[in-house]
């Protein structure tokens, strides 16, 4: 099914766009610059850039223009996201529960976000595999997919369906409260981490005999995790969940973004150390749950100072991915830098999902993911006024469907094709 | 009218039998205005136009004049035989078959004849992910399941009643799950979620589903395996190594069945999400799936895809959309919608979620919203068939095929028009002169029982 978004991508004349101030993220803030984009891919980003013979031409003065944002914690999809075969269920996969069409896909273009990580929930000690996903207009979850091949040891012939040769997301598992008590789960901390290390260590073992049986669905998502194929993407919020992580990763040397991580700003110097990659979650409302009452606004100005990678995540519903830009300018208010906030929902979670090479900044020869905010990207009163992917506009607040999405509440029936589907008329 | 339909009543058993007269619609070839349809022991042996067939002297002729005949219809989807076909063992259930609960005396059969329906497919219900085996039934008069049930070999593309291969091999007659009678039932979506170990989500199901299609394609690379060495003649290694494939698991050999695409998959889906999860099970189990999804009520939304995968789907069209959320957008418009992408379609029932007495006016209603009426008639008909692997026995009026045809008052699509004969495999089961109860009556009604 790939061909159907390559055709989409393919765009004859290039597109300049002009007179914004461009946040490239990779490199100095230009202003009254010049984005080229053609064939979905960013052709040029400056100032001086000489817009080529044929290029259409959209006057783009006043506005910012910032790399599409990155998510590396979403739920969105409209999937039931938690399910409870057992404690550890590595071979369930979410591109099997994420609707496309249902509206939360499209709002979170309202918020400019260009990539998410579609994770399980924290529910199980190892919920299943995440999908990452490129915003892109489709039908199917297979046309938005981002994959890489798998490699040594469990390289495959490239001919078969894309799960059985690609990698095309991480791994979910949490510890603390949230996976404890139900049906079969554990009771307590040293039950939960008995568990995921007894699964880790399977499939280190299991791989020692060469590369599993691809019918063993959970044999091959461990294995993936224990080669350093998968990422493992971990919900946890208390210093001592964190340190249990940090624990399980020099054992079998997996690789691992923390998720959440509310009690950061206590072990700074332990996250620093051998520096572990955080995806933090920013309320202005902690709260909720006992485990997050020590959440502080001020993880990311720390870590950052610490020299640990920090991206920032909306876990929607939990946040609004329409107010994402909000978090990275909650973040700087408690003290981070602005550049280090933009970074955090762009470049840096896309170095944590290892898709920087095609997303994340405005650099030549990466996927034109862009989005044109009314002003500065971390001011309260900007708004994202398009969002493109690929060079193609997803969303567009001009349009009475674009003013919908980015200011209205729950799905409703609009469509009046649906409501008159069966008049006969 | 009244003699005619005496004097069909009296030759119900004749040998020969001419229909002279009516339109037909043979479904495989152009309708005949004044046609000739001739019947010899149960198999169709001449249908043309008046003067080009020859009646044989000795055929009992009956004057359909003013009537429409067409082809038995198949109903691809179904439930009637009044058993319960939602059983809870497990949520990946092969080994269980739907031919275990159809009562043949069940009034809902002879409803279903009284539409006009001659072959039906009866299926578990969608609240397991893999409910168990479907029946092929001919709705030829019988009073045990057996003389009703369609099985094959499956090296063989020829249907035969199951009691007929009973009857073969008297001392050792075959297990059941050595034939194939039937598909196999999957859904996905709401209804498999949710009770005791069913899967909570989308993403279990898909799993469960998947990890159970690999065991069928396990077995079929043991199998090729062990070939492999009987044909190098590695006899020491055949002994040690070869994997065991326990034949007397019925689970396990239906899995195999389906794999290998020799057991077709009748998959419940209404979402469009719901249905490219199947058709991703399909591809990765390597494309041999003979799949057809079942309702496909967001079909419109994938309709590219669904035509690139080849895959067909059969869809029940209700005028009224809802019942549950999955079904919100489901819109008449969908079946020519999907014709018109390239897809492969059939028109089913679901019985009791429609009456099998209105499976014709489905066809209209997706007339209605699109569709060529001559589509329509064959999304009941030769579709079908097809789509079971019995075109070559029935689905149309080509000499040959059996004598499966109804006649009808009207236009077939026409809702004043009704249902006054069904005849199915050379015998008439419903003749609307003595069993009018059973075409408009409610529950109360019994079952007509024999005397015919």
């Amino acid at each position: 099914m790939m061909w159907a978004w390559l055709a989409l991508s393919a765009h004859a004349a290039p597109v300049a766009y002009v007179g914004a101030t461009l946040h490239p993220v990779d490199g100095p803030v230009v202003e009254d610059g010049v984005l080229v984009v053609e064939d979905g891919k960013i052709l040029a980003a400056g100032t001086g850039v000489v817009v080529p013979a044929g290029a259409s031409v959209v006057d783009l003065s006043g506005r910012h223009v910032i790399p599409g944002l990155v998510d590396t914690h979403s739920h969105v999809g409209g999937g039931g996201y938690n399910d409870a075969l057992k404690p550890v269920q590595p071979g369930l996969s979410v591109i099997d529960t994420i609707d496309v069409s249902h509206e939360s896909v499209q709002r979170v273009r309202a918020g400019g976000v260009t990539t998410a990580n579609v994770m399980p929930g924290s529910g199980k000690l190892m919920g299943g595999q995440t999908a990452y996903l490129k915003l892109r207009d489709a039908s199917t979850v297979d046309d938005m997919l981002l994959c890489t091949p798998r490699t040594e040891p469990l390289e495959v012939p490239d001919d078969g369906p894309l799960r059985r040769t690609h990698v095309c997301g991480g791994m979910k598992m949490a510890n603390g409260t949230n996976p404890q008590g139900a049906g079969s789960d554990p009771k307590s901390r040293m039950g939960a981490a008995f568990l995921q290390r007894t699964a880790l260590a399977e499939g280190v073992e299991a791989l020692a005999d060469g590369p599993p049986d691809a019918h063993d669905l959970d044999a091959l998502g461990l294995a993936e995790v224990v080669s350093g194929q998968r990422t493992v993407h971990f919900h946890t919020h208390r210093t001592d969940d964190i340190a249990t992580i940090l624990q399980l990763r020099r054992e079998f040397g997996i690789d691992v973004v923390l998720h959440h991580v509310s009690e950061a700003w206590k072990v700074v110097d332990i996250l620093a150390a051998d520096p572990v990659p955080c995806s933090l979650i920013i309320i202005d409302a902690p709260g909720g749950k006992q485990e997050a009452q020590q959440l502080a606004l001020h993880n990311g100005a720390l870590l950052e100072q610490a020299g640990v990678p920090v991206a920032f995540h909306t876990d929607d519903p939990i946040t609004d991915s329409r107010l994402f830009l909000r978090s990275a300018g909650l973040a700087v208010r408690a003290g981070m830098s602005p550049e280090g906030a933009l970074a955090a929902v762009t470049l840096v979670p896309a170095q944590m999902m290892r898709l920087d090479d095609r997303i994340g900044s405005l650099t030549p020869g990466k996927d034109a993911d862009f989005v044109v905010l009314s002003g500065p990207p971390l001011s309260v009163w900007s708004t994202v006024e398009q969002t493109y992917v690929e060079g193609v506009a997803v969303f567009d607040r001009r349009t009475e469907e674009g003013q919908r999405l980015a200011t209205g509440g729950a799905p409703e029936v609009t469509d009046p094709d649906l409501l008159h589907a069966h008049g006969g008329d | 009218m009244v003699s005619a339909v005496l004097a069909v009543a009296s030759v119900a058993h004749a040998a020969t039998i001419a229909f002279v007269g009516a339109t037909v619609h043979p479904v495989d070839g152009p309708r005949l205005d004044d046609g000739v349809v001739v019947v010899d022991t149960g198999v169709l042996t001449a249908v043309g136009p008046r003067g080009s067939v020859v009646v044989p002297d000795h055929a009992t002729v009956v004057d359909v004049t003013g009537k429409h005949i067409i082809p038995g219809l198949i109903d691809l989807h179904s439930h009637i035989g009044g058993g319960r076909l939602h059983e809870a063992l497990d949520p990946v259930q092969p080994g269980i078959s739907a031919a275990d609960a159809i009562d043949p005396s069940h009034i809902s059969i002879a409803r279903a004849r009284s539409g006009g329906i001659t072959t039906v497919n009866v299926m578990p219900g969608s609240g397991k992910l893999m409910g168990g085996q479907t029946a092929y039934l001919s709705l030829r008069e019988a009073a045990v399941v057996d003389d009703l049930l369609l099985c094959r070999d499956p090296d063989t593309t020829v249907w035969s009643p199951a009691s007929a291969f009973d009857a073969a091999t008297p001392d050792a007659p075959p297990a059941r799950h050595r034939l194939v009678c039937g598909g196999v039932k999957m859904a996905n979506g709401t209804n498999p979620q949710g009770n005791g170990s069913d899967p909570r989500t989308r993403m279990g199901s898909a799993y469960l589903q998947r990890t159970a299609l690999m065991k069928g394609v396990d077995r079929l690379e043991q199998r090729a395996l062990r070939a492999d060495w009987e044909a190098r003649g590695w006899w020491h290694r055949w002994r040690n190594d070869a994997p065991e494939l326990p034949e007397d698991d019925p689970s396990e050999a239906i899995l195999e069945q389906v794999v290998a695409g020799e057991r077709a998959v009748h998959f419940h889906s209404h979402r469009a999400d719901d249905m490219v999860t199947a058709l991703r099970l399909r591809e990765e189990v390597g494309g041999t799936l003979d799949l057809v999804l079942h309702h496909g009520s967001e079909g419109f939304k994938v309709a590219e895809e669904v035509a690139a995968a080849g895959v067909p789907v059969a869809i029940n069209v209700l005028d009224t959309p809802g019942g549950k959320e999955e079904t919100l957008e489901r819109r008449l418009e969908n079946p020519a919608h999907l014709v018109q992408a390239g897809v492969t379609i059939a028109i089913i029932t679901d019985d009791p979620v429609q009456d099998s007495r209105l499976l014709l006016r489905s066809a209209g209603l997706a007339m209605r919203g699109g569709l060529d009426p001559d589509a329509a008639l064959r999304a009941i008909t030769l579709t079908p068939a097809e789509l079971l692997g019995m075109a070559g026995q029935t689905g149309s009026l080509t000499p040959g095929k059996d004598a499966d045809l109804v006649v009808l008052s009207g236009p077939p699509l026409s809702v004043w028009s009704r249902v006054e004969q069904t005849w199915a495999d050379g015998d008439k089961v419903f003749d609307l002169a003595t069993d009018r109860l059973v075409q408009d009556g409610g529950d109360a009604v019994d079952a007509p029982l024999g005397g015919r």
